[in-house]
């Protein structure tokens, strides 16, 4: 009884995770630009990530088997959002287009063309 | 059951692999493939994990966790160069 719960409740977690997983892809090849794709992929991986290791730390049995998938846990946790950062600062320095219809809400974007500008006019 | 759950979700985690690897071949610029790769290597993560619970053989978790922290670096590696034109 508790055994056939406790699959079930596995089962229902992996299927979350499989699903986010399945958003962030088709969101990858659907959206139109390369911050529209970093911001499906960045979320939805780490979530699916997240739901899926839940599920599997349900269904271990071992002890050992658990702590090393709460490892893997944290560090998912601490290397996407890493990664996402890393790549938007790349995309964002090597000047990627927008998509049409977008526009820019901040200062940093005016900060980086007026230094890039005092570069330009020194060398 | 469950077992038979695992199989059905580790065929769609390769279907889910395909559609990115989709946006890795036509992928306009080099920041879609680096995107385009990190998902893949998750999921990848994830069929090695639900293999170790399937064949019973625990020491996958370790295979696992030693491809995500290769795949960090990797990433960063990618993203240095693209950054700065040289590695080191």
């Amino acid at each position: 009884m508790w055994d056939l719960i406790r699959q079930i409740a596995a089962a229902v977690l992996i299927s979350g995770g499989f699903f986010f997983l399945l958003v962030g892809s088709i969101g990858l090849i659907r959206l139109p630009d390369v911050y529209n794709r970093m911001h499906a992929v960045g979320k939805c991986d780490t979530l699916g990530n997240w739901l899926m290791l839940v599920g599997l730390m349900l269904l271990m049995t071992d002890l050992t088997s658990v702590v090393k998938l709460a490892l893997i846990f944290a560090l998912v946790a601490t290397i996407n959002p890493v990664i996402t950062h890393v790549m938007a600062k790349t995309a964002y320095e090597r000047g990627m287009d927008l998509v049409e219809g977008s526009f820019v809400l901040n200062t940093y974007s005016s900060f980086r063309e007026e230094e890039r500008r005092r570069e330009r006019s020194g060398s | 059951m469950i077992e038979s759950f695992l199989n059905i979700v580790t065929i769609g985690l390769v279907v889910v692999a395909l559609l990115a690897m989709y946006r890795a071949l036509v992928g306009p610029s080099a920041i879609d493939r680096v995107i385009a790769i990190n998902i893949i290597t998750t999921e990848i993560v994830m069929l090695i994990l639900i293999y170790a619970f399937l064949g019973d053989t625990v020491h996958y978790i370790d295979v696992a966790l030693v491809f995500v922290l290769g795949t960090f670096i990797a990433t960063l590696c990618i993203l240095k160069l693209l950054r700065e034109g040289k590695l080191i």
